[in-house]
């Protein structure tokens, strides 16, 4: 039992920090002014989920804070509160701290009370307050308050659908349960017998009428019902109040058809169970949030899929084994070797696409670290009195979660540059004849084997002087340094960099964009930056598609292999003895009269085996980011799929590789890491 | 019997070595390693072991600065920083597994400027042999 709610309660802590991202998004649509109630009603939504599963777990700090934000919502869907900047700040800043509790109660760590209590006081503060609205709207509150002393039961109408029965929820239960709940008198039900064949014994063709005689809650009523799905089992519920009827009047079943008797304030609300605390409003009726078809899905745990995509990768080193055999049988001219090399075929297929399906699996969109953007333009750009708009594109580009978790704090950072350093102030923009609101332009595409994202702004550009200066008097280059274009740029990804005039707390303490670079390196990517003055600044950041299996290319130094990632390969050339030029110790190769530099295998690995002789073996053309150059060894063998084991794991980091496979041998081989190995020839 | 522990024993330039037995996952023939390039020639390289790439560390080039062809590889599960790693070491033979009485462990007699310094705990003696106990959490295989 209890393993079965820690389950449970996984999925409640999972459910409600994705409700906590829809509380957010939607806020941050929300216009200033009369509320839109389908935006509001979607709020609500996550707030009551997330306010009902507390209760269940007793997460105490977290049901009232939920109330409390229930009930200023509610004002707002029902007309009575205006959104102001003031109440949408306070809502943002309760999303964040039910986040911290959630975290809390994640980790079983111990919650800061003070900071709930304080939230608590300042919403209570906004609802106490009178705005106009609430003025206009107080006579009407205080009838209702009136009407609420005179109610004096429920009528329940219960119409279950024609295969009820296969929902497994037993009906009679329910029925005893509603005259359970507390408060409750005395309960009438009546069963009525629909239309429809009785003899289909598996139909159900009954729906009751329920009236509930007494002082109970509505919410009571809903949790009875709460496990019933509105395609089941269509529920109405309405008031019954006392000046539509004496009570000693009501029980008898005449009366219970009549609808003179009961008399019902509001229009039976439908209601789907699962959402019950919408029902005191007509217009949660026509959300059209809530009939959108979404896929349907499953939660897996990440590492059953980790689990999964280990196992493929053995299968894939299993295959490339056996396809060794195949070429063994036609050596052997066996009389099975056609068959033996179709079944291989077969396999070989097979596993590749078992592959790619398992790896998209992975695959998850960069909406995921995109949905965080905008709320972080928003904080930063009205801390900073700036006009910023977010634009977004391509949020559905599919990435790898790895990648897609450590994609995220870089992102920030970039972003959060763009607005503190790059977008000017309104009054600068105008200045310059630029419009006053400035733009962030965050996209994600496939290009070639990569994905790439772009942050570009409209700002100010990156001031490659300024740079420079900063760079000098950090020590990081010296006075009289000649540096191009794009070596300038670079600078800023130096550890230690800041150009920042003061320090604020967005940005501009000096550690960011060399940890930004770092973490994309880690992920096998590259990122760029091009800029203009007073036009903007664009920062490209490329990544490969998949972190766990890549398309390799098998080299040779000695007896030992070595492999290319497949994708960065230019061609492969057996170097001319006139187009190798040595310029002080640095040997360059001349590629169609474009000198290119040449990094030798076995001297950069320190390892005493293969070819020194640069016409004798075979040069590499390779291409990583922008940079060209060519890696020297004795041959080239198969392309195959490897999957890559990181050398972390058990051993650490080495310079010049960046991880090992096992190959179909049953040995392990190292795959280069063509951008340290590019470092050699800066 | 109160404070033992279980060790298996092994055989390093001619001396009894023991280290605790829960820490051992295998052992194994000494098999050819993958060089991993620029690290120091004690680090024999990696082996696949059953799909996992494990680093082999030959104790004897590190610690006594002999080779020899004989060997066997005890994998065994380490803890460098708080991240468990499991890697191969190189020794000249396994010898036994025996219960040690901790009460009875003695300092070493250490000498400055000795390798195996770093790794002896103490000395226990077992059926009236003298066996060095090891902490293999203090060998440091994974510098430069």
């Amino acid at each position: 039992m209890d393993e079965l709610m820690q389950v449970f309660r996984q999925t409640y802590l999972e459910e409600s920090f994705e409700g906590l991202a829809a509380m957010e998004s939607n806020l941050l649509t929300l216009p200033e002014g009369t509320p839109d109630t389908e935006v509001i009603n979607t709020i609500f939504r996550a707030a009551h989920s997330m306010k009902g599963g507390a209760g269940t777990f007793g997460f105490s700090e977290l049901i009232h804070l939920t109330h409390i934000l229930e009930t200023l919502l509610d004002e707002m869907r029902a007309g009575k509160r205006d959104v102001t900047a003031e109440n949408r700040e306070a809502l943002l800043q309760s999303v964040d701290l039910l986040r911290i509790i959630l975290g809390s109660y994640h980790e079983n760590q111990p919650i800061d009370i003070a900071t709930v209590k304080s939230m608590e006081k300042r919403l209570e503060a906004i609802l106490n307050s009178n705005s106009q609205a609430s003025i206009e709207q107080a006579s009407e509150i205080q009838s209702e308050v009136k009407n609420e002393s005179d109610l004096i039961g429920y009528q329940i109408h219960l119409s279950p659908s024609d295969d009820y029965f296969t929902s497994g929820i037993d009906l009679l239960k329910l029925l005893h349960e509603l005259s359970r709940i507390e408060g409750a008198e005395k309960t009438h039900i009546k069963a009525q017998l629909n239309e429809g064949n009785p003899l289909q014994v598996e139909h159900c063709l009954i729906s009751f009428n329920v009236i509930i005689d007494g002082e109970v809650e509505l919410s009571d009523i809903n949790e009875v019902f709460e496990w019933l799905d509105e395609d089941n089992c269509h529920i109405s519920i309405s008031p019954i109040y006392r000046d539509g009827i004496a009570r000693k009047d009501l029980p008898t079943d005449d009366n219970l058809e009549s609808p003179v008797i009961v008399k019902t304030t509001e229009a039976p609300t439908e209601i789907a169970p699962a959402a019950s605390a919408a029902v005191n409003t007509t217009s949660a009726r026509s959300t059209g949030v809530m009939s959108e078809k979404q896929d349907s899905s499953i939660r897996v745990s990440i590492n059953k899929i980790d689990q999964m995509v280990d196992m493929v990768g053995e299968l894939v080193i299993a295959q490339s084994m056996l396809s060794r055999f195949g070429l063994l049988a036609d050596q052997l001219n066996a009389p099975w070797a056609d068959e033996l090399k179709e079944g291989l075929v077969d396999i070989e297929r097979h596993t590749r696409a078992m592959q790619e399906s398992v790896m998209s699996i992975r695959m998850m969109p960069i909406s995921f670290s995109f949905n965080r953007m905008p709320r972080i333009v928003h904080d930063v750009s009205a801390k900073l009195g700036k006009d910023i708009e977010l634009i977004m594109e391509g949020e559905n580009t599919e990435v790898d979660k790895t990648v897609l978790e450590k994609l995220t704090d870089p992102l920030v950072h970039i972003i959060r540059n763009s607005v503190d350093h790059g977008i000017e102030k309104p009054e600068v923009r105008e200045s310059k004849g630029k419009s006053r609101k400035g733009t962030v332009h965050l996209s994600a595409f496939h290009a070639g084997g990569n994905i790439v994202i772009q942050v570009k702004d409209n700002g100010a550009g990156i001031r490659l002087d300024k740079v420079r200066q900063k760079a000098i008097e950090a020590g990081i280059i010296s006075e009289n340094h000649v540096l191009t274009e794009k070596e300038n740029i670079d600078l800023i990804f130096h550890a230690g960099f800041s150009t920042a005039d003061k320090i604020t707390d967005i940005s501009g303490r000096g550690v960011g964009m060399d940890v930004v670079r770092r973490n994309i390196r880690e992920l096998g990517g590259t990122i760029e930056v091009q800029t203009e003055q007073n036009v903007g600044s664009i920062f490209t950041i490329r990544l490969p598609l998949t972190l766990a299996i890549l398309d390799g290319q098998l080299a040779k130094i000695g007896d030992e292999t070595y492999i290319f990632p497949l994708a960065s390969i230019v061609e492969s050339v057996l170097p001319a003895e006139d187009s190798i030029q040595s310029v002080k110790g640095t040997f360059l190769y001349r590629l169609r009269e474009v000198y290119i530099p040449i990094v030798r295998l076995n001297a950069f690995f320190n390892r005493p085996v293969g070819k020194t002789e640069l016409t004798q073996g075979l040069l590499v053309v390779v291409e990583n980011g922008d940079k060209r150059f060519g890696v020297f060894v004795d041959s080239l063998e198969s392309q195959q799929q490897v999957v890559i084991k990181s050398l972390d794991t058990n051993y650490r980091k080495v310079n010049g590789v960046s991880g090992a496979t096992i190959m179909g041998d049953g040995r392990v081989a190292m795959i280069l890491d063509l951008t340290e190995l590019s470092h050699e020839v800066e | 019997m109160e404070n033992t522990k279980q060790l298996l024993t092994f055989i390093l330039n001619e001396e009894v070595y023991g280290v605790d037995i829960l820490r051992i996952q295998e052992i194994k023939d000494v098999e050819r390693c993958t060089p991993i390039p620029n690290t120091p020639d004690w680090t024999l390289g990696v082996i696949n072991l059953r799909g996992s790439v494990v680093p082999v560390f030959d104790l004897r080039k590190m610690f006594f600065n002999y080779e020899s062809n004989k060997g066997v590889i005890i994998v065994l599960r380490v803890d460098n920083n708080g991240k468990k790693k499991v890697v191969g070491v190189v020794v000249d033979s396994v010898s036994n597994t025996e219960f040690a009485n901790l009460d009875e462990l003695q300092p070493a007699p250490k000498k400055d400027g000795e390798a195996t310094n770093v790794f002896v705990e103490g000395l226990v003696s077992i059926d009236n042999r003298m066996v060095i106990l090891t902490d293999i959490d203090k060998i440091d295989f994974f510098r430069e």
